[in-house]
């Protein structure tokens, strides 16, 4: 997962000190620090009072690794991709809403636990990656890398 | 058994060849049914998904009255000249086509649980093995003292998409600089939460790019709060300033009534004048529900929270407007969710496939000026036999021009995505 690939799909804008703090510290040292525990950037939230915070207590990449070795119940990310497909269409209207069909396994992973990790700006994603688990997210991946 | 002789099976095979000549009368026999009343966003989704996924094994009928559909959602849009009426609007061609479900352009006038079938306008009688029955509201139009369908012609409410929308499309588009439109909001429960407000806004737009801004629009508001209510007054204040005062009760002391011959809405404060009035009365579910005995006292009906099964009847589903959906807005978004929830509670009572726990979204876009577009919604789930909210998000009030570019170009994506879910 590089930089490049974050930045081509997020337009959202804000989060700037986000961005700035990756650029310059790059992503082993950002690792790094949340393995030590030590959050360098501020959580901004932009869920409303009452919204969960469910970020989960190891680090980005053991969840990713986690996740990724699961096998995930395809039919289970059928049904859990129904709720994906109204926004997530096989031909993408415009930028804003990319296309997910296809998506190999392990960027699909990356993405939405960023999404998780409130690292990925996109407020409904957010929300969306707030209410589903590790198994789900197998589930959808599984699901979404095995469409054409 | 006894022999079956030859004489016999020619006979059968006759019968067999004669079932497969004319499938438009004796849709496959032995095949479940499935009857669906209403093709908007809950109807139509249910229809599309269960089409796609029980292939040619379910009888799928599609009961709608419309020809074609004009979805309410981004019909502000319309009105505030962003999109032509052909864009809001949409064919059944697909669904009929390329899905193979049957459409009834028809009204569902009566449904007997008991012998479990539908009776249309039409005078047929359509058996169902399940029914969803996705009608939308029907307007209480005398919740609002002297309003009525007839005076919707002169004062439209426009709460129900097509004909409506465009009345009161050339009714703003024929008014003049210094004119005041008068909006009557509805009280909750009622579709579409934002959507009185981001009409405000599109009608605002429309007079100011034609440079009427003199003119003013007043919302008379049942309710003491709105949803996304900083967003909008934040927005109206920047773009239209002077162009719209809101009133809650707590100013205007109550409704009394409209005079729409005079142009006139009595509220116990004072007497608004309008060469506009926009009338949103209350609402409930759709007729079809309520005769059928599905809705409680609140005019809308109860369902599981884990199925959108209705409470009183197990073969009967309700989604959208007409449901009772615990902490879910009435939408197109949550009708279109609650679609899905459906869709695998019906393949598991038909083809016996696995069940999942339910999980709903909803997302309310509105724009609020070119480019300016703020957003509210949810995650849901069934939580103690309710549903409720699991995550959520909003829009803030100091975002950046980017993001709020960007959160309307989400929608315009999401407008063609769930059209595309609806329509195929």
């Amino acid at each position: 997962m590089r930089d490049c690939h974050r930045k081509h799909h997020e337009t959202d804008g804000g989060r700037v000190l986000t961005a700035r703090v990756f650029r310059v510290l790059g992503i082993d040292m950002i690792w790094l620090c949340v393995a030590f525990g030590i959050f360098l950037i501020p959580n901004f939230s932009f869920a409303e009072a009452g919204a969960e915070k469910t970020t989960p207590d190891m680090p980005l990449g053991e969840a990713i690794g986690q996740v990724l070795a699961m096998p995930g119940d395809a039919d289970y990310g059928a049904y859990l991709a129904t709720e994906c497909v109204t926004c997530h269409q096989r031909q993408a209207a415009n930028h804003a809403i990319p296309v997910i069909d296809g998506m190999p396994r392990e960027y699909f992973v990356e993405a939405m636990l960023e999404y998780k990790y409130r690292l990925r700006d996109n407020s409904v994603m957010q929300a969306i990656m707030a209410s589903l688990g590790m198994e789900e997210l197998a589930a959808l991946a599984t699901y979404f890398s095995t469409k054409d | 058994m006894s022999s079956v002789t030859r004489r016999t099976f020619n006979k059968f095979l006759g019968a067999g060849v004669g079932v497969m000549a004319m499938p438009g009368i004796l849709r496959a026999q032995g095949r479940k049914n499935i009857v669906i009343v209403g093709g908007g966003a809950g109807g139509a989704t249910v229809a599309r998904h269960l089409a796609e996924k029980a292939g040619g094994a379910i009888n799928i009928t599609l009961i709608e009255d419309s020809e074609k559909y004009t979805t309410c959602f981004f019909s502000n849009l319309y009105l505030g000249g962003y999109r032509d009426f052909a864009s809001i609007t949409h064919g059944y061609d697909r669904l009929i086509n390329d899905y193979g479900i049957r459409k009834v352009t028809a009204r569902a006038e009566e449904i007997d649980r008991t012998a479990q079938q539908v009776r249309t306008s039409t005078g047929e009688t359509i058996p169902y093995d399940r029914l969803v029955l996705s009608p939308g509201i029907d307007l209480i139009f005398d919740s609002v003292p002297g309003y009525s369908a007839e005076l919707a012609e002169i004062a439209p409410h426009a709460w129900q998409a097509g004909p409506q929308t465009q009345l009161l499309k050339s009714k703003i588009d024929g008014l003049k600089n210094g004119d005041q439109v008068v909006m009557v909001a509805p009280p909750n429960p009622y579709r579409c939460p934002p959507g009185p407000y981001e009409r405000v806004s599109m009608i605002a737009h429309t007079l100011k790019a034609r440079g009427l801004t003199d003119c003013t629009i007043v919302v008379l508001d049942p309710k003491e709060k709105f949803s996304k209510q900083g967003l909008f007054a934040e927005g109206w204040e920047k773009y239209y300033p002077g162009m719209v005062e809101w009133y809650g009760p707590n100013i205007h002391g109550g409704i009394k009534g409209v005079d729409v011959e005079a142009g006139t809405v009595e509220t116990d404060f004072d007497t608004f004048s309008g060469a506009l009035l926009n009338i949103i009365p209350a609402q409930q579910a759709g007729r079809i529900a309520i005769s059928a005995e599905l809705s409680d006292e609140t005019g809308f009906c109860p369902v599981d929270a884990e199925s959108m099964r209705s409470k009183r009847d197990q073969n009967i589903f309700v989604i959208g407007d007409a449901s009772i959906a615990g902490a879910m807005p009435k939408s197109g978004s949550a009708a279109n969710s609650q679609a899905k929830v459906v869709v695998m509670h019906l393949m598991a009572d038909l083809m016996d496939t696995r069940v999942f726990p339910a999980r709903y979204l909803n997302t309310c876009w509105s724009l609020v000026e070119t480019n300016d577009g703020i957003k509210v919604g949810a995650q849901y789930g069934n939580v103690d036999g309710a549903i409720a909210s699991t995550s959520s998000f909003i829009s803030q009030p100091d975002e950046s021009a980017d993001v709020r570019r960007h959160t309307f170009e989400e929608s315009v994506a999401w407008y063609d995505g769930i059209t595309k879910d609806m329509f195929g």
